[in-house]
């Protein structure tokens, strides 16, 4: 896609394993790129000032906020959004847990979360429950109370210790 | 695939689960239109002034602006208890934050730059915050600014009971036996006040609105509202069409609590779309803007009760609710928690009055309980108190005196069906808490102690609303459930999936509950007040079991036998001669050529509901059911600092028969956990000319999964005569006695009584340290 203004910059970046080059207004946002530009509509605005973390997205493998980034940020990266972890359609294992855990309500955490509980198993796969917990601390639900979610995050882990 | 029974009383997996995991749900800030604009709104910097001119000329310098309106534009009022709120600010404006003016423009930033070319010029006017003043109830300070001059002149709901000449937009009262008689009587009288601020939802999905006048004549509005049928009766009266012209579309919700029940910016931008070429117009709004739309309420209350022989004889409150600018459904919250205010127990003697006031804050709304969690905060320490004055475990106190099935309520109901001693007992068996025998605090050593406190409450729910809802059974087989109660995340649609499944033996996975859609789904009257399943869960086993009965029909016209004969099984429909089993497709096909669906219909329509008098708050039957909730929190206190770790939450709640465990559990532990978080930590500021302080999530903190305890959900099931297969509602009763019951753990090792929520270290240092002072005063 061109975007034909003075302040515009040339991107090149994978998102999702699909390379891509844009060329963005230096002031879009990660968010609004992913959700405008590419149609990730699994990347939530909740508060658009980083504090709720329903944007978040693995950037090089690291959980991120998406909307207290820049696009022009991201160039050079790896972006994974939640219609990444599940491959060709197939729910991955972390999704899969999450509802049959129950941790998912109204779900617009839901995506945030898992990306923020995909980011920790992929650098500590076995985390303790407090692990979680301090992970997930910038991941804000008002539906669960939690508890579920963490269960959900163990369970993966515990299944994936299993199959090594 | 093989069958797997999925009904009443199973735990499937929710049927909106799997789009939900895979980011697919839309919410309205996902929805795509052509043509699209955004709208951004300009709001009063003054908390009360009068506007004495707006100039929206600048406007048309900004590229790409397509329509802007003022309250000069818009005629009416509108209002859920009281019609006193214009779309836009008029003459004056009445709190900080009050829409004033709106664009609508090709983007975003164009609509916000266009606002800067606003002209607005005020006169700052004397504004009243605290709500016992505003109610002239304080009495050094009787002359108040009046929000609303012409109070008595405006429309209202018949639960809306205004005071000429004052800014009480209602006052609720309840008159039981004769309290004096009985504070004379007892054995001791104690008299307390405790105050709740305001506090706010925070769904995690701010509020969003896309509105078009369309070409066929049609108003469609797609919303996040929990309660598609009452927004789209206001907006018709407001716009002058009628109902069947306005289509209310509701998208996946992310969150409620009762943000969410009442039209509240719909209007504004339903203004602005008619100004526009038949283009959508959306207004998204930001998490600033989302704290200032709608709040919970604050409450001020004094209770006073009697004590004889350790039962409670008398008991006096008042209540001042504050409401903010605008009534909304203020004058509801201060009836419905008003007649469940004593509490859950039996007293003979009750005087309750309750002020929906006015003041010059942003509007409160409904929040998860209906004031029920402020009014707990209050006489459940109280109780505590009085406990600790009889002399008696205050569980042991509490099981003396809560009501029980065949006692007489308040208003005068014969109460069935109760289960509030049930969870009282489920959790203290839980807990290890012999009635009688309340554990001492643990010393842990520096200062630290752990503790053991408990509260219950309880909640009405509301009167018999209608619902319906309508079951589609195609030829192929699937189903099509039609119900207009929101599924918000409490997982109703996963209920009324399991209550289909349970009537007609079609698999879950065949069942599709729709999105509510005023053109499509019947009338439902709210999502609200826990209703959902009772009511809406009721005309959907209704309609099911009708269903049911006209394939039992075709049954016996195809197979030979009389209807009744006819059985399910294993999603397939049984020939009682052969024992073969026909598809349902199969069967509609056989027994009507050409195909049809099958289309069952289904209404709540209980009768019997009663209001309550003027003039005492008597009524027999004021509620079409109870829900009953009681806590037991461990607690460690560090009394050199304050510091608070709750530890533990043993939470029981009677849901009547729980159709799905796991949603259950679910409520009770997103409501206990949004009970710590009001009770515990949240609290909205202003500042001194009333202009929010902390409108953003680092500034007002709710709880991360750092701050909450391990929950450990109860289920006590005394069945309801009335509710689907015996079924109770639950969203709500969790969320008040969380709070409270970590305060009574608190208090049992300071002696130091907190009256405001949230209790937060600060807070029980400063009381503690004011009760050390008063200590050695005495």
């Amino acid at each position: 896609m061109e975007h034909k203004e003075a302040n515009s910059r040339k991107i090149k970046l994978l998102v999702n394993n699909v390379a891509r080059e844009d060329t963005v207004p230096v002031d879009l946002r990660l968010a609004d790129y992913l959700r405008d530009w590419l149609n990730l509509k699994s990347v939530k605005e909740g508060c658009g000032v980083g504090d709720c973390g329903a944007c978040t997205v693995l950037l090089d493998g690291k959980a991120v906020v998406s909307c207290i980034i820049m696009a022009v940020e991201a160039d050079g990266s790896s972006i994974v959004t939640l219609e990444g972890l599940a491959a060709e359609g197939k729910m991955s294992d972390l999704q899969e847990a999450f509802l049959a855990k129950g941790a998912v309500q109204c779900g617009f955490c839901t995506p945030g979360m898992i990306m923020t509980a995909a980011g920790l198993l992929a650098e500590n796969p076995q985390p303790t429950a407090e692990e979680i917990k301090r992970a997930v601390a910038g991941n804000l639900c008002r539906c669960t109370g939690y508890q579920k979610i963490i269960e959900a995050v163990l369970y993966t882990a515990e299944i994936r210790n299993q199959k090594d | 695939m093989t069958y797997k029974h999925e009904g009443v009383g199973e735990a499937p997996l929710r049927i909106d689960g799997d789009i939900k995991v895979l980011g697919k749900a839309e919410y309205v800030q996902d929805l795509e239109y052509a043509n699209l604009l955004e709208a951004a709104v300009l709001t009063s910097p003054y908390a009360s002034a009068k506007i004495l001119a707006i100039d929206v000329s600048g406007v048309w310098q900004v590229e790409g602006v397509k329509a802007v309106v003022t309250g000069r534009d818009v005629d009416g009022l509108y209002g859920t208890t009281v019609q006193d709120r214009p779309v836009l600010a008029r003459d004056r404006v009445r709190y900080a934050g009050e829409p004033v003016a709106a664009v609508a423009a090709i983007n975003k930033a164009a609509a916000m730059l266009a606002l800067t070319k606003i002209r607005v010029e005020y006169e700052e006017t004397i504004a009243v915050f605290d709500p016992e003043e505003a109610a002239g109830m304080k009495e050094d300070k009787k002359t108040v600014p009046l929000l609303h001059e012409n109070l008595m002149d405006y429309e209202r709901e018949i639960t809306a009971m205004p005071v000429a000449g004052s800014n009480i937009c209602s006052h609720f009262k309840l008159r039981k036996g004769d309290v004096e008689k009985a504070f004379s009587e007892a054995d001791f009288v104690l008299e307390e006040e405790y105050e709740v601020p305001r506090n706010h939802h925070c769904c995690i999905e701010p509020y969003g609105v896309v509105a078009q006048m369309e070409r066929e004549g049609t108003l469609h509005i797609w919303t996040c509202n929990q309660s598609p049928y009452v927004l789209q009766r206001n907006l018709a009266a407001l716009f002058g069409l009628s109902w069947n012209q306005v289509r209310v579309t509701i998208p996946t919700l992310g969150g409620g609590f009762g943000s969410k029940i009442y039209p509240s910016l719909e209007p504004l931008v339903v203004a602005l779309a008619q100004k526009t070429d038949h283009r959508p117009v959306r207004l998204l709004l930001s998490r600033e803007e989302e704290f200032l739309r709608i709040t919970n309420h604050g409450c001020k209350i004094k209770i006073k009760s009697g004590v004889k022989e350790g039962k409670v004889t008398a008991r006096q409150m008042a209540a001042y609710w504050d409401t903010g600018a605008y009534a909304d459904c203020g004058p509801l919250v201060a009836r419905n928690s008003g007649f469940t205010f004593a509490g859950p127990y039996k007293i003979d003697n009750v005087k309750l009055d309750a002020y929906s006031v006015y003041t010059n804050l942003p509007v409160a709304t409904a929040f998860r309980g209906y004031g029920i969690p402020h009014v707990t905060w209050a006489y459940e320490l109280h109780t505590d108190r009085l406990a600790e004055k009889a002399g008696i475990d205050p569980l042991q106190f509490r099981l003396d005196n809560v009501i029980q099935t065949g006692d007489i309520s308040h208003t005068g109901e014969e109460m069935q069906a109760v289960g509030m001693k049930g969870c009282l007992e489920a959790v203290a068996e839980a807990a290890g808490w012999q009635p009688g025998q309340r554990p001492a605090p643990v010393d842990l050593g520096n200062g630290r102690y752990r503790s053991l406190g408990v509260a219950c409450s309880w909640k009405g729910s509301m009167r018999h609303y209608g619902s319906s809802a309508t079951v589609r059974i195609m030829e192929e087989g699937s189903v099509e459930v039609n119900v207009s109660n929101v599924d918000m995340g409490q997982g109703s649609s996963t209920i009324f999936a399991q209550m289909v499944a349970e009537e007609t033996g079609i698999p879950l996975s065949k069942i599709r509950v729709q999105h509510p859609d005023t053109f499509i789904t019947p009338y439902d009257r709210t999502t609200s007040a826990s209703r959902g399943t009772f009511h809406a869960g009721t005309a959907v086993m209704e309609a099911a079991k009708d269903a049911w009965r006209q394939i039992q029909e075709y049954g016996a016209q195809v197979f030979g036998c009389r209807p009744e004969e006819v059985k399910s099984s294993e999603g397939k429909v049984l020939n009682p001669k052969t024992g073969e089993g026909l598809s349902i497709g199969k069967l509609i096909n056989q027994a009507v050529m050409g195909g049809i669906d099958i289309i069952g219909k289904g209404h709540s329509r209980m009768k019997g509901g009663t209001g309550l008098d003027k003039e005492t708050g008597q009524g027999a039957n004021p509620t079409s059911f109870w829900m009953y909730a009681a806590d037991i929190a461990e607690v460690e206190t560090d009394t050199r600092t304050g510091e608070l770790k709750v530890l533990k939450i043993y939470a029981a709640s009677d849901v009547g028969k729980a159709i799905n465990p796991v949603n259950c559990r679910q409520q009770i532990e997103g409501g206990v956990t949004m009970g710590l978080g009001i009770g515990l930590m949240e609290e909205m500021l202003f500042d001194e000319k009333g202009r929010l302080l902390n409108g953003n999530f680092h500034d007002y903190k709710i709880p991360t999964a750092v701050d909450v305890p391990e929950i450990i959900p109860l289920l006590v099931e005394v069945p309801h005569p009335l509710g689907p297969y015996g079924a109770k509602g639950l969203g709500e009763a969790p969320v008040g006695p969380a709070a409270p019951a970590v305060a009574n753990a608190v208090y049992q090792v300071t002696g130091i009584a907190v009256r405001r929520s949230p209790l937060r270290p600060e807070n029980l240092k400063l009381s503690w340290q004011k009760g050390k002072e008063a200590e050695l005063r005495d």
